[in-house]
C-alpha cells in the first residue's frame, strides 16, 4: 500500500496561502473570512479565481459557505469538489483529497477553505454567554448518545473530558498532580512565547509561570490556559501539481508524506469510553508511520510538528501517541524545552491553538507554509525543511508531512 | 428522597428515545442495564444496534450487579451560564467489574474533591427526577478500606 503512495510523493504542492485577522469576536460572518482567506490565497500565488478548477472543503467549509455560493461570489469555475469538512481532522486531511483529484486529472488547481466564527458565538470564556454557545458545543460534542447519558451530569464542555484524561494519566504513571501541573504550564508558557512572537494571534501578552498557574481552574486540573482560545478566522490555501507550482512565485511547498489512521467507534464513544485507547489514540501513530514511510523519512528528519492541541493535555498525550516518547514520558519532553523553537522538535510555532487561534488545525497548516519558506519571522525555526501537521478526532488522525526544496 | 443535584435547569435526557429507553427503564426500577451480546456473551456501551465485539443482532439489557469503581473524575467549579447547571460537581467515569473497559458518566456526590481516588469503590443512588426520569449518581462506598 505504501508503495502505491509514494507514486504520490512530492507529485503536488501548496503554491498560496491566506488568512483573516484572528480574533475573539470580530462580527464577521463565516462567508465574509472565508472570501477574504480565499482572495488572500490568490494573491499571494498570483492567481485568478478563473485559474482555480477544484475545491475541497475543510472543517468547517462548506457546511458554513458552500462551493457554489463560494465560487459565484469571487468568481470561480470549478469542475471538482469533494469535501473533508467532517470533523476536525478535515484541514489537516484535505491534502488527500486534493492530490488524489489533481494526480489524476479530475482538477488543476485546488483550494481548501474553511473558518470559525466560535468567537462571535461565545464572546469569552469568563465574561457573558450568548445562547447560541449551546449550539456551539453541541457541535463539538456529536449529540445523540452524549445528550442523554452525559450532558445532565454537566458535561458542557470538552475540557471536563480532558480533565478526566488529565487524572486518569495522572494515576497510570504515578505523577503527581504538582507536576503535571507544571509540565502542563511547560506547555502553554511555551506556546505563548511563540503566539507573541507570531503576533497574528488572539493572545498577544506573554504568559509567564506564575500567570498560568493563577489562571483560573476551569475542571481540574485544567487551568483557563491549558484551554484553545475562543477565536473568528478563516484559512484558504491551494494547491497544484509540482510541475506548475514551479512556475508559481512562491517557494513550492511539496505535499510529501500522506498518513491516515482510524480506529471505528460508536459516535457518543469520543472522550469517554475505552473504545480507540482511553489515553492513547492507535490511529496517531498510524498516520504517522504512514506518512514517513510514503515520504521515506524518520521523525528526526522533521524540522518542527505543528500537532492538534485544543487542550495542553491533548498535546501531551498526543506527543507519546505519535511516538515522539515513550509513553508517561512527554512531560520530561516538555519541560526538556525540546518542543520550543530552538528545541530539537519545535512543536506548535505560531502558539497553536492555546495561544494563537483554534481554526481546527487549519493555522497549523498555514504555521507550516509559512515556516517551510522561511517567512514566519520571530518564530522561523531555522533551516526548516521538513514539517508535520497533525490532526484528528478520537477515531481518526491525518498527518500531512510538507517539504520544500 | 434525597436531591443530590438540581437536574431542573439543565438539558434532561430522551428517555423516550428507544435506543437508550431500557436504561432509564432500569433507574425507574433501582437498576443500572446495559446492554450484553448473547453470543459472545459481552457487555456494551453505549447501546449500538449490532453487538461491536462480534456483530450479532442478539442483544438483551441486563442489569448490573458488580461493584462499581472510579475510573476517573474532574471536580468542575465553573460553568456556562446558558447551561443553567449548578457548580460546582465532580464528574466521573464508572467502570463496574463485570463490565471492564465501558465507562457509565456520572456525578460523585457525597464526597469532597480531596478525599477523591482512582479505583475507589462506588454505591449507586438513584434520585428521581419525576415520573419519567430518574438518575443515577454515585457515592463512596461507606467504611471502605482506606
Amino acid at each position: 500500500m505504501t508503495t502505491e503512495l509514494k507514486r504520490l510523493r512530492d507529485k503536488v504542492a501548496v503554491v498560496g496561502v491566506g488568512e483573516t485577522e484572528y480574533l475573539r469576536d470580530s462580527g464577521r460572518k463565516p462567508r465574509e473570512l472565508i472570501i477574504e482567506a480565499v482572495q488572500k490565497a490568490l494573491d499571494d500565488c498570483k492567481l485568478a479565481p478563473g485559474d482555480v478548477d477544484g475545491m475541497v472543503g475543510g472543517f468547517e467549509g462548506a457546511q458554513l459557505f458552500s462551493y457554489s455560493d463560494l465560487a459565484h461570489n469571487v468568481g470561480i469555475k470549478y469542475r471538482f469538489h469533494g469535501d473533508m469538512g467532517d470533523y476536525s481532522g478535515g484541514n489537516t486531511g484535505s491534502f488527500h483529497l486534493a492530490a488524489m483529484a489533481i494526480t489524476s486529472g479530475m482538477a488543476d488547481v485546488v483550494l481548501t477553505y474553511c473558518t470559525t466564527t466560535y468567537g462571535s458565538l461565545m464572546k469569552t470564556l469568563d465574561g457573558e454567554v450568548k445562547e447560541e454557545t449551546e449550539e456551539v458545543t453541541s457541535r463539538v460534542v456529536p449529540a445523540g448518545m452524549k445528550d442523554s447519558f452525559e450532558a445532565p451530569y454537566g458535561s458542557n464542555m470538552p475540557g471536563i473530558f480532558f480533565a478526566q484524561m488529565a487524572n486518569r494519566y495522572m494515576y497510570e504513571y504515578g505523577i503527581s498532580k504538582e507536576q503535571l501541573v507544571k509540565y502542563l504550564g511547560a506547555i502553554a508558557v511555551n506556546q505563548r512565547h511563540n503566539a507573541v512572537l507570531n503576533g497574528k494571534g488572539v493572545m498577544k501578552k506573554q504568559l509567564s509561570y506564575e500567570d498560568y498557574i493563577n489562571s483560573r481552574i476551569i475542571a481540574d486540573p485544567l487551568r483557563r490556559d491549558d484551554c484553545y482560545v475562543i477565536s473568528d478566522g478563516a484559512c484558504a490555501w491551494i494547491i497544484t501539481s509540482a510541475e506548475r507550482a514551479r512556475d508559481c512565485p512562491n517557494v513550492p511547498v511539496y505535499v510529501t508524506g500522506m498518513g491516515y489512521g482510524c480506529t471505528p467507534m460508536g459516535s457518543a464513544d469520543a472522550l469517554t469510553q475505552k473504545a480507540g485507547g482511553y489515553l492513547y489514540k492507535p490511529h496517531e501513530s498510524a498516520s504517522l508511520e504512514q506518512a514517513l514511510r510514503m515520504a521515506d523519512i524518520t521523525r528526526e528528519d522533521l524540522s518542527f510538528a505543528e500537532i492538534y492541541d485544543s487542550y495542553s493535555i491533548q498535546l501531551l498525550l498526543s506527543l507519546e501517541s505519535l511516538g515522539f516518547c515513550e509513553k508517561g514520558e512527554g512531560g520530561p519532553l516538555v519541560e526538556s524545552g525540546a518542543i520550543s523553537l530552538k528545541g530539537s522538535l519545535p512543536v506548535n510555532t505560531h502558539g497553536g491553538h492555546l495561544s494563537h487561534s483554534c481554526i481546527y488545525g487549519a493555522t497549523h497548516v498555514v504555521e507550516a507554509v509559512h515556516q517551510l519558506r522561511g517567512e514566519s519571522k520571530d518564530c522561523q525555526v531555522r533551516d526548516a525543511k521538513i514539517g508535520m501537521v497533525s490532526a484528528g478526532t478520537n477515531w481518526e488522525n491525518y498527518v500531512t508531512l510538507l517539504r520544500r526544496d | 428522597m434525597k436531591e443530590y443535584i438540581d437536574f431542573s435547569k439543565g438539558p434532561l435526557p430522551d428517555v423516550g428515545d428507544s435506543e437508550g429507553a431500557p436504561f432509564w427503564e432500569g433507574t425507574r426500577r433501582g437498576e443500572i442495564r446495559f446492554p450484553k451480546c448473547q453470543d459472545c456473551n459481552q457487555f456494551h456501551w453505549y447501546p449500538c444496534t449490532l453487538c461491536p465485539f462480534c456483530h450479532s443482532p442478539n442483544l438483551k439489557w441486563q442489569a448490573l450487579t458488580s461493584q462499581a469503581r472510579l475510573f476517573t473524575w474532574s471536580y468542575v467549579n465553573w460553568n456556562l451560564p446558558a447551561f443553567g447547571i449548578r457548580g460546582p460537581y465532580i464528574m466521573v467515569l464508572v467502570e463496574f467489574d463485570e463490565a471492564p473497559g465501558l465507562y457509565l458518566t456520572s456525578d460523585l456526590v457525597e464526597c469532597r474533591p480531596e478525599d477523591v481516588t482512582i479505583g475507589m469503590p462506588l454505591d449507586v443512588v438513584f434520585q428521581r427526577v419525576n415520573d419519567k426520569i430518574t438518575m443515577p449518581l454515585f457515592k463512596p462506598v461507606k467504611d471502605r478500606q482506606s
